[in-house]
Parts: C-alpha cells; structure tokens; sequence
C-alpha cells in the first residue's frame, strides 16, 4: 500500500496537463516539462494512438493520473470494473498518484459527464468516507480528491467545503488535490473569504496544486479552463505556496487551447511564486 | 440532514433538471421532477441556498445548459461530415432527440455517440435518412478504428516461407481496426468532400465498398471494387487464401490485392496448418 507522505512529499514541480492537440510537440521536441498529468478516461477503452503516446510519454516524464468518472459521491454501487482499469492504467504509465473529484457524476447508471455539487452534511460526509475507504482498498494507494467549482449550494449544508474536505481527508486518509481556481472561484460564487478557505486546508493531506483559467459573467464565475490564469488566482497561489511548503504544481488548458510553449509558458509562471527562477528547469529524462 | 437515501432521491431530481430539453425553470416544475423535490421547496430556498446574485433556477441552468453543449461537441467531434449535412440546429435537434433515448452510461465518452447511426436509420421524419444513416456508419467506423486494441501487423513478407503447395490453405487473422463497409450511396466522396471543406451535397444512390482500418497510429480509407472487398471479407472472416482468392471471380488481380492487404497491415497472424486461425 502507499502511503500518502509518499505522495505529499514527492514535489515534482511544475507540470502542465497532457491535450491531445500538443501530442505532436511533445512527443517531436521533448520539452522540458517537470510532469504531465493525463486524463485518465481518455487512455482507457482505447487501444490506438492515445495509450501509444501515453507510453512514449510516460517513459519520459512523470504522470500522474486525473480522472472525471469515480462518481465518489454517487449513490450507485462503485464501478469496479471502472477501478481495476483506473489501476491497470496507473501500473501501465506508472502514475504517481490518482486523483478525481469530491462530486458525483450520475445516478441509476447514466453517466452526466460534469462534475456535480454534494450537500457537504454529515451523513453524506459519512457516505463519502466509505466510498473512499472502499476505492483505496481496490486501488491500494490513497485517492487524491479535488475541491470541484459549484455554482449553487444546498440549504441543508451543515459544513463547509473545506471542513467537509479536511474531515474526509481525516477519517479515510485520503489525499487532497487543491485546485486554486476552484477555490477563488466558489468564493466569487458563494461569497465567502479564499483566504480563509486556504487557511483552514488541512496541509499534511494536500498533494498537488491545480490552476486554470475562468470565465467571469454578471452573475458568477464559470470554471472554463480557456485562458491564462487570472492574477487574484495567481495571489491565492502565492499564499497557498507558502502555507504548504511547496507542493507539485499542474496548469490545466483544456478549450481554445494555444501551442504547447504558450501553455507551458502559462505554466512556469508558478515558478514565480514558488520563489525560483523561471529558466530553472529540470532536464527531460534520457 | 441528508441521508444516504435522500440524497439518491435528490441526486434524481438534480439528473432531471439537468437532463431536462428546456430550461432548469421548466424542468423544475415539470412533473418527473416535482415528483422528486417540490418546486414550491425549490421556490423557498429549502432546497438550494439563496444567492443575492441568481434565483435557484438560473443556479441550475449552468449545469442543465452544460449537459447538451458538452454532449453535442463531443458529437460534433466524431460526426461532423454529418452535422455538415443537417446544419448546426439540425444536427442539435437530432442530438438531443439521441441523447433521451440513449443516455450515456459510460465513463468514456467516446462510447456515447455508437449507437447513432442506427439511431439515424430508425428515424423515419427524417430526410435523407438512408444517406445521413451510411455516412454516420463511416464516421463511426474511423471513431472506432482508432480506439480499436493494439495489434502487431504481420510483415508483408511474413508467409515468404511458406511451401508453394500450401499458400492455398493459409488463414489469416486480420487486425481489430478493419473494418469492411458496403453501402448504398458513395458516402466517401462525401466524406472527403467535407475533409476538404467543400460543399455538401446529398449524392444519387451508388453502391460503393471501403475497408477502413489504422496502420501507424492513423486511421485509413480505402475505397475497394466489389469484388476485393469479397475477397477480403472473406480473408477477415477466417476462409483460407485460394477460396477466397476464386471468390474474386475470373480476371481479377489478386495478388496485387493481397500484396496491397499485407502492405497495409490488414493481417497479424497466419496459420499454414489448414486450421482456422485464431488471434493471440
């Protein structure tokens, strides 16, 4: 079994996300990229181009595996056939950890594909903690679960998301994934303080770090992940840099997506704010 | 608080607003829905918490207004000499109509959009369904051609060992991307037509033949004659190479044939032993 310190401890630094239409750069100019995080369901149910590149890739680069199907807080039975090919994949591409979402996907077999609000109570927080108990068994590795953006809550909430996030981390021994923009985002949404948000996340669980861009409308903020990331996100990070001691780092880029050196660009930004230099680079594996 | 069963009663009428073809305000009030959570509740803020900046309902029409864009792109993705066909709202409208009678069950959503071109052939109000039917099949076809498992493709020179007397009696297995497709229309001009941006016109009936397969992580048309496409059915399907070599009919050339099906990669095993051959 691994152990979760094994996955906190282990800073990869500054990775971007893995999109089908960089495959050529990469795989042609090998850039200098710390990591890449894949999606998991796309190298699953396929056998062509995709699980070919992954594997030029992984021999290359650390992966890590990111998924948007556990459907961790639905009420179906856990897709176990969905599990062992969650963990077929992370032997195949050697992924440094698994991750997915606190949310649930669907309900009496169908699969909404989004990532939807849970009512943070008690007893859903009790649902959930069983549910992970039961993916770590099969997976024999902590799952990393990450903070998702909402656009509503439930009236019967009794906690908020990040106590929610921090009881759960506790109870299962899970890892966190802390996606910045989501924070910034739901405070934007449900009108509470990010920063306090960062102040009470439990650190020792927290694994890696996400950032994207968003969109802003007259109402709300939608978690678009189209643009570069925005500079109250990029402040957010700072503090969570140094509330954490330094975590792995990951940009998403995931709709009008722009060349490759122009999303890691994006990328090396964190570099700033994690206090080393930007042409500090760690070399691609031979 | 939220039991396990509440919230399995709640995440159905969440699926219902979000599945639902209109807006999150009508779905609400809708009857499946209402059955689940009351819209009075919803109306109250017993169910969502109030925002000072959206109703309850506009809170929902984020995820119900995602739920068909996000469905329709991927299917834009895999059919869209298709949708070329249909036009942007038509090709909405019969996603939509897809997507209720086949809801995806799937954590990838390459699988959703598989049943559609039987969906199309089922679909009677609409026009040029036959046509619209057969370049589905094809565009489906390339979908799965480049998910299909990985093969090693036998050499071209692989059976150059093989005694004369016995080349008739060898089977092959062929790789699981081909794909054989016989149709009514030529629906590969068409589709080539859209590759290269052109116009689309619904084409007069012509019975056309096509293998489709991937060789070097790329997926390939190949329009065939009648005849070779006999021929390599019945290759693929397991019959031994001088049966279906004489299925060819008289004056055909079919050793260039079977040169250009192993030069493509179209096999990854033989058997010389007379016995039907079986893939690894």
């Amino acid at each position: 079994m691994t152990a979760l310190s094994d996955l906190v401890g282990n800073d990869l630094g500054i990775g971007v996300g893995l999109r089908t239409a960089h495959y050529g750069t990469i795989l042609g100019k090998r850039p200098a990229v710390d990591w890449f995080e894949i999606l998991s369901e796309n190298y699953m149910h396929t056998g062509g181009r995709p699980v070919h590149v992954l594997d030029e890739i992984a021999a290359r680069y650390p992966v890590a595996m990111h998924g948007v199907s556990m459907n961790i807080g639905g009420t179906d039975r856990l897709d176990r056939a969905y599990l062992r090919e969650l963990r077929a994949l992370q032997q195949r591409c050697r992924a440094v950890w698994i991750s997915d979402h606190l949310c649930w996907t669907g309900v009496d077999g169908k699969n909404l594909h989004d990532l939807l609000p849970l009512p943070y109570t008690k007893a859903v927080l009790r649902h959930v903690v069983e549910r992970v108990r039961q993916v770590q068994d099969l997976l024999e590795r902590p799952l990393v679960l990450e903070n998702p953006s909402t656009y509503l809550e439930f009236a019967d909430a009794e906690l908020d998301e990040v106590r929610f996030l921090g009881e759960l981390a506790h109870a299962t021994g899970c890892g966190l994934l802390l996606d910045v923009n989501n924070v910034f985002v739901c405070a934007q949404n449900h009108g509470f303080e990010a920063e306090a948000y960062l102040r009470a996340v439990p650190w020792d669980h927290v694994v890696y770090f996400h950032l994207a861009g968003h969109t802003t409308y007259p109402t709300h903020r939608l978690d678009t992940h189209d643009r570069p990331v925005c500079r109250e996100v990029w402040q957010l990070y700072r503090l969570a840099h140094r509330l954490s001691g330094g975590r792995s780092t990951l940009l998403e880029w995931d709709a009008n997506i722009p060349d490759f050196a122009t999303v890691h660009r994006e990328a090396r930004k964190a570099a700033r704010y994690r206090g080393i230099a930007e042409q500090s680079i760690v070399p691609v594996r031979a | 608080m939220t039991q396990p069963s509440a919230l399995r009663r709640l995440q159905r009428w969440f699926a219902a607003i979000v599945e639902h073809p209109s807006t999150a305000a009508v779905a609400i009030a809708s009857r499946p829905a209402n059955a689940l959570v009351k819209s009075r509740d919803v109306a109250a803020g017993r169910v969502i918490r109030p925002n000072p900046r959206l109703s309850p309902a506009a809170m929902l029409d984020v995820y119900n207004g995602g739920y068909l864009a996000r469905l329709l792109e991927v299917m834009e993705g895999d059919y869209g000499a298709s949708r070329a066909v249909l036009g942007e709202d038509g090709f909405r409208a019969l996603v939509a109509r897809f997507l209720r009678r086949h809801p995806s069950r799937h954590p990838n959503l390459n699988r959703f959009g598989r049943p559609f071109p039987a969906f199309v052939r089922g679909q009677r109000a609409l026009r040029h369904r036959a046509f619209l039917a057969e370049l589905a099949a094809l565009e489906l076809a390339l979908c799965t051609a480049f998910d299909a498992e990985e093969f090693t493709p036998l050499a071209p020179d692989a059976t150059a060992g093989v005694p004369e007397d016995r080349w008739s009696r060898l089977r092959f297995v062929p790789n699981p991307s081909l794909q054989l497709l016989a149709f009514r229309f030529p629906v590969d001009e068409v589709y080539q037509a859209h590759k290269e941006g052109k116009r689309i016109t619904v084409p007069k009936p012509r019975p056309t033949w096509l293998a489709v397969f991937r060789r070097d992580d790329r997926v390939w048309r190949q329009r065939l004659t009648r005849p070779a496409h006999r021929v390599l059915a019945s290759l693929a399907g397991g019959r031994p190479l001088g049966e279906a070599l004489a299925g060819a009919g008289p004056d055909q050339p079919v050793a260039d044939w079977f040169r250009g099906f192993s030069q493509d990669g179209l096999f990854t095993a033989f058997d010389a032993r007379g016995r039907s051959a079986r893939r690894d």
